[in-house]
């Protein structure tokens, strides 16, 4: 077995041995079934919230399987976004500090692989996740409403993933630089919290990553969005993030 | 641990000659490499901010040898482990593991050295068992030789039968395991930080003994500052003091080289008396109080001296109780070369961050 392979191997069956399995995943499916729910029920919530305010009136249109795939959608970028870079700040920092790193590094495994192979399982877990979120927040919505637009919904559940896939990529960076893992994870969290920030400023969201984290709520919406440049932005920042951790990791000592 | 036969590590060995086999270039046996040194570094420099943890390092460990890296705590053996490791980088100076260049043959020379580093890190969710596959997959071990082999090994670290998460181990488990997965490749060079420094006293025998069945079939280079230890398995050793050999040879050597000036122990009813009437002799060149009012008088004419003690006790009218050479220990060359600190006033080797 060659040691790419063996390492690979061994990443994803540390995912299915340790919490990791059930954090992300958790979080994503749990969003999915209660999205539906809540969106269902935000008319009651927020003629309970105008009784509360004396002589305030809250209109508020029956909701819609779109309403459940916003709500889905909200959950995704700001929770789903800190909680996978925050996890993947971890992945090198932590083994890193704890000794582990030096073991491995010190066979035949090269570091761009450790880095590559690391990056590439956190982000497979991550796309699983929304996958199982996604799937739970169709079902309950079918149930609850009708299918709605299921189409646009995976396009602007795709959007995220591009999207999270160049946050992960940052945040591996991250943590290929700095030797302490909660300075990574914040490090990491801050810049998901900036590209969230920026999305809202379409001068620069529409020529950067950010762009996608509009145009996902867009897309879900049916309302033009301009995609081409955010994707382009994504792939090239993505790249350049990767490679960035790469050469990182290989200057550094373990 | 039990203790170490040259059954259990059988497979281990059988399977040094075939990794060596195929790791040439060309996949042809080694030949040109095989004959070199294991290490050699030549003026290696590596520091610390302002601190100089290695200050010219110079170092041949001879192929096949069992070589004891000595020095006190902040010496450098750490560092330079790391640096032969690929874990950290040398700012100046060459080095040369097993006649190749690890800067640019890093992989390969990865593939033919085991290592345990000073505090090994391990996956805690993993069993003994499943990290030795893990770390024989790495290496590219063959599935039916690694399966014997990791029952061997387990054998060997005294694991056996353990099936708990290493997260639940001891730290002498971790150490003993941390060595195990050192031998899993049957490396040509073994790398060994401070092997014995977590051990109960059982576990450290077994270690060594381990180390020492291992002798002339695959160089091992291992890093102490027990002395003991390096007196009991090593055949060569390199003393390091503040990033620089201040001494390498065989043990024999240096002992050797110790008995220059010889040593005899006098036990005595007043060894006072007798320390002050030995001092003024010509044969003396140091007296002092060892152990239990014992005196150790060092001399460079120990014919003299063996007829002047006695002579000098029966002038005082003392009671001789006891009179014998000691042979000189590496303690005694230690001691005489890095001085009675021995380092303590160096930072800890095995702080992270600033490793020495």
């Amino acid at each position: 077995m060659s040691p790419s392979r063996a390492f690979t191997r061994q990443e994803l069956d540390q995912i299915v041995h340790t919490w990791r399995l059930y954090v992300l995943p958790g979080l994503l499916f749990f969003f999915g079934l209660t999205s539906p729910v809540l969106a269902a029920l935000m008319p009651e919530l927020a003629e309970y919230a105008a009784g509360e305010t004396p002589g305030a009136v809250i209109e508020i249109p029956p909701p819609t399987a779109v309403d459940a795939y916003v709500q889905f959608l909200g959950n995704l970028q700001q929770l789903g976004s800190l909680v996978a870079v925050i996890i993947g700040a971890g992945v090198i920092a932590a083994e890193v500090r704890n000794g582990t790193a030096a073991l491995i590094l010190a066979k035949p495994l090269g570091r761009t692989q450790y880095v590559l192979t690391k990056t590439a399982v956190h982000f497979l877990l991550t796309v699983l996740a929304a996958l199982l979120g996604t799937a739970a927040c169709v079902a309950v919505t079918a149930l609850i409403f009708d299918i709605g637009p299921l189409a646009r919904f995976i396009a602007a559940v795709g959007c995220w993933v591009l999207l999270v896939a160049f946050l992960i990529a940052v945040a591996t960076l991250l943590s290929a630089m700095l030797r302490s893992q909660m300075a990574a994870a914040a490090a990491a969290a801050v810049v998901a919290i900036t590209v969230g920030a920026l999305s809202q400023l379409p001068a620069v969201g529409d020529c950067s990553p950010a762009g996608l984290w509009s145009a996902s709520g867009a897309i879900l919406a049916g309302r033009p969005s301009p995609l081409v440049v955010p994707i382009l932005t994504t792939v090239a920042g993505t790249v350049a993030a990767l490679a960035a951790a790469v050469i990182v990791f290989r200057r550094r000592e373990i | 641990m039990t203790a170490c036969t040259d059954r259990q590590i059988e497979p281990v060995t059988d399977r040094t000659a075939a990794a060596t086999a195929t790791s040439a270039p060309d996949g042809s046996p080694e030949t040109a490499a095989s004959t070199a040194p294991a290490v050699e570094l030549r003026g290696v420099v590596k520091s610390f901010g302002d601190r100089r943890a290695l200050d010219g390092l110079d170092l041949t460990v001879p192929a096949g040898s069992v070589f004891g890296f000595l020095g006190p705590n902040g010496a450098g053996k750490t560092t330079t482990l790391r640096i032969l490791a690929g874990l950290a980088r040398q700012d100046s100076g060459t080095l040369r593991i097993l006649g190749h260049d690890p800067r640019t043959d890093g992989r390969r020379v990865r593939g033919l050295v085991g290592y345990l580093p000073d505090v090994p890190g391990f996956p805690a969710w993993m069993t003994a068992a499943r990290f030795l596959r893990f770390c024989g997959d790495l290496y590219g071990v063959p599935a039916p030789v690694l399966e014997e082999r990791v029952v061997s090994l387990l054998d060997l670290a005294g694991l056996e039968g353990v099936d708990a998460r290493i997260g639940a181990f001891s730290r002498g488990m971790k150490q003993r395991l941390g060595v195990a997965q050192a031998l899993v490749s049957a490396p040509r060079l073994l790398m060994l930080d401070e092997p014995t420094s977590a051990l109960d006293p059982l576990g450290r025998r077994d270690v060594l003994e381990m180390v020492a069945a291992l002798r002339g079939r695959t160089t091992v280079f291992f890093s102490t500052h027990i002395l003991a230890d390096v007196e009991r398995v090593c055949d060569t050793v390199a003393i390091l003091d503040r990033g620089r050999v201040l001494e390498q040879a065989p043990i024999g050597e240096l002992r050797a080289r110790r008995r220059e000036r010889h040593r005899l122990l006098a036990e005595v009813d007043d060894p006072r008396s007798l320390a002050t009437a030995v001092s003024g002799q010509a044969w003396a060149d140091d007296v002092e109080t060892a152990d239990r009012g014992v005196l150790a008088i060092t001399t460079r004419d120990l014919a003299a001296a063996q007829r002047g003690v006695p002579e000098t006790v029966a002038r005082l009218g003392l009671e001789l109780r006891r009179l014998e050479t000691d042979e000189a220990s590496l303690e005694d060359v230690f001691v005489d070369l890095v001085g009675r600190d021995g380092g303590r006033a160096q930072p800890d080797d095995t702080t992270r961050g600033e490793r020495s």
